[in-house]
């Protein structure tokens, strides 16, 4: 298979010491630029610069637009603003999980769906079947600029336009025509396949006073997980097929993202997979990754372990647990592991460090760990 | 009680549901597009100087538990009807139920078929009936027939046959009934078929046929009676244009002139095309769901219609006659028809029944596999599946062609896609929707299409204790 390059992997390529790579989505990505912990820890204390465009990008148009996306995603796209965005999932009929991703209406007929993980046939198939117009966007670049010393960067580089939380402005940065959003951890900057290297090159200049790193795929995905946000492929398996009715929100512990006033592709199978579940951080006693397994506390199960990954902030393994009604304080186990469940997230990104270490096993909020119900 | 409820098609399915419904006291509206009920059994195709149903003449699967509760008092002009293979030479096959006659008819062809068929059909009937569990009824299968069905899951018809016999003629008899439900008798899983046929019960005889008196209409007829003095109100003339709903559940019908009609339930008897795709906005049915609907069966069974001046003496007998090549060529046939072209190996179903007229014999012939929407249509290809059946039956039958004084030709009926999974799964996921208050009750609820009005008794009782449980 033929893996293809970002508009930024010229620059990957010289700042990539070791020669770590991956694929993802089709694409060839810096796994790490020689340093994993550097990177996280950069994250949160100052900021990088990560690639993102083999993120999947399509947009929706047409006439019946509101009616498809109304009914294809979970929470009701149709009601949004221009410029603004939703986090959405897409279900199978069957209830079952295919996919997250923010949802963003460009205009008042045109949305653009940003997820971690391609799923264009579903999503194409049932557009035609209210006559909307699709395309892909993936070809475009995308940067994410993450840390506490993002906005300032931007600043000195010249991007005052500050989009408003789960939104995004276009604007023209010094000939340039980018979309700066907020959809994720950071501010995504969205440009031309061609103006690229332009954009990288830019930002690390603006960013070097404030030692700003890139980060590869790996600081990334610790930094998502640190940031508890659970995400098709990496954390979880989703559903491929159009009547499997697994992984349902319930297990993933995303009913928060289940808008249960309107009517969306699998509600009847989502209405019947039983009660919420909430989605909880686990501080696990190991330092090696547990596979997904019960969670038990004096040998009754009260969840399950869903991924765990290795946090350099924290020294210790983090992990995603689903947990379903009440449980006692105190440690649990999964297997011969003992845990700790926390509130999610574990670290929210642009915290300065002395607030950030009250999210240390045993809880920042003075409940034992336990995460909140509501 | 609850509201009034709907039933959409006034075909043996639709009637029989509307029935169930309004005897258990509820107030039914059964809306008929054409201008008689019937449907498939409704006499509306035109030969010689009679009208005949484009439907079947006999019945494999007619529900006994309706035709008691219903009260139908069915005649039959012949019941258990034998199984009889033409073959290009020699005398014909003949199979009826007793064993031991197929023992002494099959001794001619093989000694060892003869010797295994008794225990082939004991083994394949006693499966059938523990499968009617599975089928019909909320119970469960015991760990022999689990095993079984585990198996048949995965074994195609031609090759369970072909391990179970050696005749070529017995194997070439079998031919039409291994094309039922459009599948290619190759295909995995494809053997279950020949289980649900034998697990039909008909005169109280499980795996029998049989050709009502009077044909289809007069159990039509009968069923009208019955319904309408159960209290439905039948509509004829009163096509549905769409479903009212609000996307997650029904709350009505809309009729072609602009008509609500506001329902507590609705219950069609059309196919799961037609009702979840044809009445509901884009996608309401769940995009999986009108995407497995949108490419309809590709292969299915045209009917040809003959009237006879003389009753030729092979079809002396009453019978279930069937004129294949071979089984092995069947599954050839299949991926001929699946490209949009007639085939030249078919199978042909035959039934002489006599009309009481002029012309005195009526012969209805099924044919399979044909494809339900050939390369540049019936327009061109109807005419060549007339002649290839009249020189299949001129091979057998010498001078038949000059006995035809009439003939009509039905094409093949436009269905869901049929899969093999939908005959694993339970009763209730055939007869609910992915709407709520909307219900299949025809054929599309059936494990196999067929005319039984199992699933219409079926899903009337679910309605039933569905509104029930809903209260009022």
């Amino acid at each position: 298979m033929s893996l293809r390059a970002t508009p930024f992997h010229a620059r990957a390529v010289e700042a990539n010491r070791l020669n770590a790579w991956e694929n993802r989505g089709g694409y060839t990505l810096a796994q790490h630029y020689g340093s994993l912990a550097e990177e996280v820890l950069a994250a949160r204390f100052g900021a990088v610069l990560a690639d993102l465009s083999w993120q999947w990008r399509a947009t929706f148009s047409g006439d019946a637009i509101e009616a498809f996306v109304a009914r294809a995603f979970t929470r009701n796209g149709a009601a949004l603003e221009p410029g603004l965005s939703l986090e959405v999932l897409w279900l199978n009929d069957a209830g079952g999980v295919r996919g997250r991703g923010h949802l963003v209406r460009l205009a008042r007929d045109r949305f653009l769906l940003v997820s971690p993980q391609e799923d264009r046939d579903w999503l194409f198939s049932a557009a035609a079947l209210y006559g909307v117009h699709c395309s892909e966007q993936s070809a475009a670049g995308m940067l994410t600029l993450i840390g506490p010393t993002a906005r300032k960067i931007l600043s000195v580089a010249g991007i005052e336009a500050e989009p408003p939380p789960c939104g995004l402005v276009h604007l023209t940065w010094r000939g340039l025509d980018i979309t700066v959003s907020r959809l994720g951890l950071g501010y995504e900057l969205w440009c031309d396949e061609d103006s690229g290297l332009i954009v990288w090159d830019r930002l690390m200049a603006a960013g070097r006073p404030f030692a700003l790193l890139p980060a590869g795929q790996a600081a990334l995905e610790t930094i998502t997980c640190e940031s508890g946000l659970l995400y098709p492929a990496g954390d979880f398996a989703p559903s491929r097929d159009g009547f499997e009715a697994e992984p349902t929100p319930q297990r993933l512990g995303l009913c928060r993202l289940m808008d249960r006033a309107h009517a969306f592709n699998g509600k009847a199978g989502f209405l019947a997979a039983g009660r919420d579940t909430v989605l909880s951080g686990l501080l696990l006693g190991v330092e090696t990754a547990v596979p997904p397994q019960t969670l038990n506390h004096c040998g009754m199960p009260i969840g399950k372990i869903l991924s765990c990954r290795y946090s350099p902030s924290l020294q210790g393994m983090i992990g995603f647990a689903i947990l379903s009604g009440s449980w006692p304080s105190g440690d649990i186990e999964a297997g011969s592991v003992r845990c700790r469940i926390v509130d999610l997230p574990f670290l929210p990104i642009g915290l300065s460090p002395d607030t950030s270490q009250s999210a240390a096993p045993g809880g920042r909020d003075g409940t034992g760990g336990r995460p909140r119900l509501t | 009680m609850s509201g009034p409820l709907v039933v959409i098609g006034a075909g043996l399915h639709g009637l029989v549901a509307a029935t169930y419904l309004a005897r258990a006291g509820h107030s039914v509206t059964l809306l008929e597009e054409a201008a008689v009920p019937g449907g498939m059994c409704a006499n509306r195709v035109p030969i010689s100087n009679f009208a005949v149903p484009p439907g079947p003449h006999l019945f494999t699967a007619l529900d006994p538990r309706m035709i008691k509760d219903l009260n139908l008092n069915l005649a039959f002009v012949a019941r258990d009807l034998p199984l009889v293979g033409l073959r290009a030479e020699g005398q014909p096959l003949l199979l009826p139920r007793d064993v031991h006659d197929v023992k002494r008819h099959l001794a001619s062809l093989s000694q060892r078929d003869g010797m295994r068929f008794a225990a082939f059909r004991r083994e394949h009937f006693a499966f059938a009936r523990a499968m009617r569990a599975l089928w019909w009824e909320e119970g469960t299968l015991d760990e022999p027939a689990r095993s079984t069905l585990r198996r048949m899951q995965v074994t195609s018809a031609a090759a369970w046959l072909d391990g179970a016999f050696e005749s070529e003629s017995l194997l070439a008899a079998f031919s039409f009934d291994v094309l039922a439900g459009g599948l290619s008798p190759a295909a995995a899983g494809s053997a279950l078929l020949f289980t649900w046929r034998a697990a039909q019960e008909m005169c109280g005889l499980q795996g029998a046929v049989a050709i009502p008196a009077g044909g289809p209409s007069q159990l039509i007829a009968a069923l009208v009676r019955t319904a309408e003095s159960a209290g439905v109100t039948l509509r004829c003339d009163t096509p549905v244009r769409a479903l009212d709903s609000d996307g997650e559940s029904v709350r009505g019908v809309v009729l072609a002139n602009g008509e609500v009609l506001a329902a507590a339930a609705v219950l069609s008897s059309l196919s799961r095309r037609q009702t979840l795709i044809d009445f509901l906005p884009p996608g309401t049915a769940g995009f999986a769901t009108t995407r497995r609907l949108a490419k309809p069966q590709s292969c299915g069974e045209a009917k040809v219609l003959l009237t006879l001046s003389a009753l030729p003496k092979v079809f002396e007998q009453p019978g279930r006659y069937v004129i294949a090549e071979k089984l092995e060529t069947a599954a050839g046939a299949h991926a001929v028809a699946r490209t949009g072209e007639i085939p030249a190996d078919l199978a042909l179903e035959i039934v002489a029944l006599p009309t009481g007229g002029i012309p005195p014999v009526l012969l209805s012939i099924l044919v399979r596999p044909v494809p339900v929407e050939p390369v540049g249509g019936w327009k061109d290809h109807a005419t060549r599946l007339v002649q290839t059946v009249l020189h299949r039956l001129e091979l057998h039958i010498p001078q038949f062609t000059g006995l035809v004084s009439g003939l009509a030709f039905v094409p093949p009926k436009h269905r869901d896609p049929f899969s093999i999974a939908a005959m694993m799964s339970p009763r209730r996921t055939r007869i609910e929707t992915p709407l709520k208050r909307l219900y299949l009750c025809g054929e599309a609820a059936e494990p196999v299409p067929c005319l039984s009005g199992r699933a219409a008794r079926i899903a009337a009782a679910m309605v039933a204790a569905d509104l029930k449980e809903a209260g009022p």
